[in-house]
């Protein structure tokens, strides 16, 4: 008995210590621009431009977005680019007569020949449906996507064509921010999320060759785009899918998340919209796990890489439930070495640390564009840590559930446009 | 231009070719590298051209000044101006070092006396060897990381009588440690004053002064600190900002913490020498890395405290079991000592009495740092390393004789950076900055003979040869079943089989003031009577304790009922030993 109950102990310690160097890891990456002080130039962009030359296709797929699109729409076809060199393609599905009747109307007042509305059948699917379609009237160098409350930077187009020239690369992933920080509790882990993922972690992936790309203000080469066949239908994910099957082609992904040219995004409206977002994502992590094409990667590292990412959510819910179990079995369990019990604390630490970083990821957040630092919303984000880990959690037990029962219908997340004016 | 060529290699469109706070000159290298992507749309009109040209200049002209990512390293090294080979360098530190380490092993095993810091060490380290943390009960007061080490030592070395005797292998690692520190702190005086020069007068002032030579040759806590410190400082000061640098110069932070808790006052300097030495880019999440390693690295040892039951005393929190013997209990113990008056004045006047110039120098390079350091962070960063352990001193409850260990790298360090500041300004002026170097030359060479002909006789001397002869004394003439009591630094070589005769070990030795701590040992093992006790080993410490104290009653009957079996070295100069068998009627 004794001896059961010392290897139920050991093997206790063991997963602990195993979360917690996944989070260790995780820390690692959320850092990773910040370990050296040359990684800074990663994320700078060109402050000279090149002449336009690379001729753009800017899909813009949207569903039931008619409060936000029109806006949009006049963004993107205001971007500092040449007009001959730029086609934007609306991609509407056809029983969203909403959003057709704005974009049309839109269309009328620009009479731009550059701006083009494609409206597709709803037999066929969804997003990836939509883009599929849009790559087949492409024309443009560059194929690009934005989303219906997209608010790119106006001169992102010659900050990319810069790139493009100057650099050999196929693939350029700027950056996304979501800029509504304090509007619902929730928003300032959700924006600081996309502030480590896009300023940070993409960057370590990069580097490792295996890139889940972001779904939108993602710029490829028309023709690589066509020879890879376009983007995976079957998944509700199709731009991470797309990353992987970019790095498996062995293509040169750049990051470029300059704080001044991301494309300014909000976050989801309420809490459900949150859990239907984030279920969406993971559950289609799951379908890229299970599809195993990133088995196909050349690296083990990579493939050990692209395993982490697709099952980060899961084991992100293992981390968050084993951290009060932790510190509660740290007083309550009779271990039989008190360092086992100290283990119990290390989830805990890096929790902690976690906090501090967000903290200092917000100081750094209001700084960049220029807000107000306030303490009031630093205590906010703090009282937020915990309860924000559990609403992740919902979304990947979720999606895990929702994968076993079959379910697999896209659940959109509704658009106000909270973002714009900020 | 180098630097230019250096960011062509790394990245070819982004070259600044010149940058300030608020204005930099940005340019792109003109090659097209685009695959399959048209070099040129071709169809451009001379016109449209000349209009993109003017757009672009006046988007320029309009746009807002965009801040680059501030990513300059702070160092001081770059002012090296003095071209010196690698290999030279390296050979002149390594033939100082060799002339420091022949100097520091001058009769290193005789001299000085074993102290009970020392002896309390080996002995700890050999009972962590022997599966407990102490030889009697574990106050918790210290981390026992400090004696870890030295257990690591002794496994590595092959045990206790690798070198003669317990104290003597400690003493063995606390040279490789002082020569490690060091070149430590060459290295840290290199990258702060950005000269080798007087980096090198630097570790020759640490090293060869008399207060080093004594104390750094002694197995304490104090030594094993200052290493940790100076290690951590060194990653501070030579990571090029790096965070991985930071993350281990916190762990060594930390190691130094638990080795010694005083290395806690040096926390908040040490965050100011991250904030100067990292990019402004990196600096605040180098900040909170280095400050939440450092905190959790303390924090597991208090966990691991208190899910042993010893965190706090009894009756301190309501509803929670104390412990006699408890970290909290201990600290409060530490709190309650009243400070002897004068501990401190009597210590300084024996310092300088020893290195008058040398403690005089370096606080007044100090106060010069301090004035300087309102244009030079670098002299700052030196003074304020000092001054925080000077404050330290001047509040501690309890000073030893060794208490100054920690202070005397950073005198030396300040010393360097005072003198250096303004002689560099001086041979600049007149053009001729291999002057100071040269003059650095001759300061060391005039210091090393100078330090050597000072400490020779002082470091002659035997004082720890008594100790020797009582311990081989034991072995040769006690039985080895009898209860022993000893001073702390004979316990590890009478309870470990060893020395020149391979002597079986006397397992019923006990330190003299484990016999007041440890009811075990008092109740159990000597069941409180006088008569238990064979053999008692006293040396003058031990012999004003046992007759002032009052807490060493057993011990007073037992001398009391002991007679005079042989003594060793003299009472004139403190050496003397004597050996009293007890006898029972």
């Amino acid at each position: 008995m004794q001896n059961i109950k010392l290897i139920l102990e050991y093997i206790y310690v063991g997963v602990l210590l195993l979360v917690t160097l996944q989070a260790l890891f995780n820390i690692r990456i959320l850092l990773y621009i910040w370990e050296e002080p040359q990684k800074a130039w990663l994320n700078s962009a060109p402050t000279v431009y090149r002449e336009p030359r690379l001729s753009f296709t800017i899909l813009l797929p949207a569903y039931h977005e008619e409060d936000v699109f029109a806006y949009t729409l006049q963004k993107v076809y205001d971007l500092n680019y040449p007009k001959k060199l730029v086609q934007v393609i609306a991609l509407l599905r056809e029983h969203d007569t909403g959003t057709i009747k704005v974009a049309q109307e839109k269309l009328n007042q620009l009479r731009a020949p550059n701006v083009q509305l494609l409206v597709t059948s709803d037999k066929h699917g969804g997003k990836p449906h939509q883009l599929n379609l849009g790559l087949r009237m492409a024309k443009g160098d560059i194929v690009t996507i934005f989303d219906a409350e997209d608010e790119p930077h106006p001169d992102i187009l010659q900050v990319i064509n810069t790139t493009f020239l100057n650099e050999s690369v196929d693939v350029v992933q700027s950056g996304v921010q979501l800029m509504n920080h304090n509007t619902k509790w929730f928003c300032f882990l959700n924006v600081l999320e996309y502030f480590f993922w896009f300023k940070s972690a993409l960057h370590f992936f990069a580097r490792c060759g295996m890139t889940p790309l972001g779904g939108n203000t993602v710029f490829v080469k028309r023709e690589l785009m066509q020879q890879l066949g376009g983007w995976d239908h079957t998944t509700l994910t199709e731009d991470a899918d797309l990353g992987i099957r970019l790095c498996i082609a062995k293509s040169k992904v750049r990051i470029l998340y300059d704080d001044a040219f991301v494309t300014k995004e909000e976050t989801p409206n309420t809490i459900e919209q949150f859990i239907k977002q984030r279920t969406r994502w993971n559950q289609g992590f799951i379908q890229i796990l299970f599809a195993g094409r990133w088995m196909q990667l050349e690296k083990f590292s990579q493939k050990m890489l692209a395993l982490y990412v697709l099952i980060q959510p899961e084991l992100q819910a293992l981390f968050t439930i084993l951290l009060p179990i932790g510190i509660l079995a740290a007083f309550f369990l009779p271990f039989e070495q008190p360092w086992m019990a100290v283990v119990s604390w290390l989830p805990m630490f890096c929790f902690v640390f976690l906090m501090i970083i967000s903290l200092a990821g917000l100081h750094e957040f209001v700084k960049v564009h220029h807000r107000q630092w306030k303490w009031r919303e630093a205590f906010v984000l703090l009282l937020a840590f915990l309860p924000y880990q559990f609403l992740l959690d919902i979304g990947a037990v979720r999606a895990v559930w929702r994968q076993l029962r079959g379910s697999s219908n896209w659940e959109k997340t509704a658009h106000v446009g909270q973002h714009r004016g900020q | 231009m180098s630097e230019i060529k250096n960011r062509k290699s790394e990245n070819l469109a982004n070259v600044t070719l010149f940058r300030t706070a608020n204005f930099f000159v940005h340019a792109f290298t003109p090659v097209v590298k685009t695959g399959t992507l048209p070099k040129a749309s071709g169809n451009e009109t001379i016109l449209e051209r000349i209009r993109w040209t003017s757009t672009e200049k006046e988007r320029l002209m309009a746009a807002q000044t965009r801040l680059l990512p501030q990513v300059d390293t702070v160092t001081a090294s770059q002012w090296h101006e003095i071209s010196i080979p690698l290999g030279l360098e390296i050979l002149a530190v390594a033939v100082v070092l060799g002339i420091i380490l022949v100097v520091q092993v001058m009769n290193l095993f005789n001299y000085p006396a074993y102290g009970a810091a020392e002896g309390t060490l080996m002995a700890n380290a050999w009972s962590l060897l022997h599966g407990q943390i102490t030889p009697g009960a574990y106050t918790f007061s210290q981390p026992p990381i400090g004696w870890g080490q030295i257990a690591g030592w002794l496994l590595l070395t092959g045990g206790t009588s690798s070198f003669g005797n317990a104290i003597n292998s400690g003493r063995v690692l606390m040279i490789v440690l002082a020569i490690a520190s060091s070149l430590l702190l060459y290295l840290i005086t290199s990258r702060m004053s950005g000269s080798r020069s007087a980096a090198l007068l630097a570790m020759v002032i640490y090293s060869l002064s008399i207060l080093s030579l004594v104390y750094r040759r002694e197995v304490l806590f104090e030594n094993i600190g200052v290493f940790w410190l100076l290690l951590s400082l060194c990653l501070i000061t030579t990571g090029k900002s790096s965070l991985r640098t930071f993350v281990f110069a916190a762990v060594a932070l930390g190691i130094a913490i638990l080795s010694d808790e005083v290395f806690l006052c040096f926390l908040p300097v040490m965050l100011y020498a991250v904030w100067l030495y990292a990019t402004p880019f990196q600096r605040q999440y180098s900040l909170l890395t280095f400050l939440y390693i450092v905190l959790v690295i303390v924090a597991i040892y208090v966990l691991y405290v208190w899910f042993s039951g010893q965190l706090f005393p009894p009756g301190l929190i309501p509803f929670v079991n104390g412990s006699q013997e408890s970290l909290i209990g201990g600290i409060l113990q530490i709190w309650q000592v009243p400070v002897v008056a004068g501990q401190f004045a009597e210590n300084w006047n024996a310092w300088l009495k020893d290195a008058w110039l040398f403690l005089a120098a370096g606080i007044v390079a100090m106060a010069l740092n301090i004035l300087g350091g309102v244009v030079n962070r670098f002299q700052l960063l030196a003074a304020l390393l000092a001054a925080t352990y000077c404050v330290v001193l001047l509040f501690s409850r309890t000073v030893y004789p060794f208490s100054i260990v920690p202070l005397l790298p950073f005198l030396a360090l300040n010393i360097a950076v005072a003198l250096n500041t303004p002689v560099r300004w001086v041979t600049k002026k007149i053009g001729f900055d291999l002057a100071r170097a040269l003059l650095w030359f001759l300061l060391i060479g005039a210091l090393i003979p100078a330090s050597i002909q000072l400490a020779q006789p002082v470091l002659a001397q035997n004082d720890a040869v008594p100790q020797q002869q009582s311990l081989l004394w034991i072995r040769n003439n006690a039985p080895h079943n009898a209860v022993i009591i000893t001073p702390s630094y004979l316990y590890s070589d009478l309870r470990d089989q060893g020395g020149a005769s391979n002597s079986a070990a006397f397992p019923n030795t006990y330190i003299y003031t484990d016999v007041v701590s440890d009811s075990l040992i008092t109740n159990v093992q000597l069941k409180q009577n006088w008569q238990n006790i064979n053999f008692l080993v006293v040396d003058a410490t031990m012999l004003n304790d046992i007759r002032d104290s009052g807490q060493y009653e057993l011990l007073d009957e037992a001398i009391h009922h002991g007679t005079l079996r042989t003594s060793f070295g003299n009472a004139q100069d403190g050496t003397l030993i004597q050996i009293y068998q007890v006898i029972t009627t």
